[in-house]
């Protein structure tokens, strides 16, 4: 812009220049007048070009408007593209959510399974599946660590759990141990199945395997 | 330098001219045209140096080529209708030389009618019609 306007300028004050050296050029006095009105044309002229120049190329107000929303340069992208990404951003963030709402009901069932049979939850995993544009359970995974059961004191309804001896060699302790684990298990899933109105075979409880 | 030459040369042919004006007219002037010739073309040399400034400049500045041509065409109009005005004003031909004047007006007006038209269909383009 300030180039285009440098030009321009230097154009009309040499024109100037040229006009008032050609009046000390001239012979004589009797033609001054015409020189001096042909001068002065071209002088208007030389002033007038910028709207010579925006006359005659045909002005394009749309032009001029997308030029000046697209800074880039580039022109628009082609609809179809804009539905491309517009449909990979809708994906995302439904997945996004998707996974948000996994973990917050993990940390719900992990917490509700831990204020009522005071059992450390090692790991909560809730699937969420889309059916009819409304998103459902699909499974609930829950991995209880081994020998952490405790019963609830609040809770004078539910049995108190016995202790776990384990007896190297012998294997009714054992099979004791896996009855015990399936119990609370069976309890953990009904109780789950229960508040979160799900069908027990939704629900799947692991106890952690011993070490060694 | 030159300008005692060209005023030398002047004085010379005038007195030339005096002397055989007496006796043949027509040579004195012939003479005193061809003097003239020869003053003007030694100056055309120093014409065109300037004419080559202002072209350089007015390229320098990107002036419209235009432009320049017509104040070109205007310079080199007035300046041959000059001389050859006063030549047959020397003559005793003033109504010659008044017509020669004429015609290097109109020519120069000619040369101004091609911005006219421009500048009037701007306006004419710029007003609603």
């Amino acid at each position: 812009m300030i180039e285009w306007l440098g030009d321009w300028l230097k154009q009309v004050i040499l024109l100037i220049l040229i006009a008032a050296f050609i009046d000390l050029l001239l012979p004589n006095h009797s033609l001054d007048r015409y020189v001096k009105l042909v001068m002065g044309l071209l002088i208007i002229m030389a002033i007038l070009s910028p709207i010579f120049h925006l006359l005659s190329k045909d002005l394009d107000l749309s032009r001029i408007a997308f030029g000046t929303m697209n800074p880039t340069g580039k022109g628009m992208e082609p609809i179809s593209q804009i539905r491309e990404d517009s449909a990979k951003v809708k994906h995302s963030q439904t997945e996004q959510i998707r996974d948000r709402s996994e973990q917050a009901m993990a940390q719900e069932i992990k917490d509700q399974i831990n204020r009522h049979f005071h059992i450390t939850v090692a790991d909560a995993d809730v699937t969420l599946a889309q059916k009819e544009n409304q998103w459902e359970i699909r499974q609930v995974r829950i991995l209880l660590e081994e020998g952490k059961a405790d019963e609830n004191p609040a809770n004078p309804a539910m049995k108190p759990i016995e202790p776990v001896h384990i007896q190297v060699g012998d294997e009714s302790p054992q099979r004791a141990k896996n009855d015990e684990q399936q119990r609370i298990g069976e309890r953990i899933s009904r109780f789950i199945a229960d508040s979160w109105d799900l069908a027990p075979d939704q629900i799947i409880v692991t106890f952690t395997q011993p070490d060694g | 330098m030159e300008i005692i030459q060209v005023v030398g040369l002047g004085l010379v042919t005038t007195f030339l001219i005096l002397v055989i004006k007496e006796q043949k007219p027509v040579f004195a002037f012939l003479l005193a045209t061809f003097v003239g010739i020869i003053i003007f073309i030694s100056l055309v040399g120093k014409i065109s140096e300037v004419i080559g400034v202002l072209e350089n400049l007015a390229h320098q500045a990107h002036v419209n080529n235009l432009f320049l041509e017509t104040i070109l065409k205007i310079i080199g109009i007035a300046y041959i209708a000059e001389f050859g005005a006063q030549v047959t004003r020397d003559a005793g031909q003033g109504a010659i030389a008044s017509k020669i004047e004429l015609a290097g007006k109109i020519l120069i007006m000619v040369m101004a009618i091609p911005i006219i038209t421009v500048i009037i269909e701007t306006i004419m383009q710029i007003l609603p019609s």
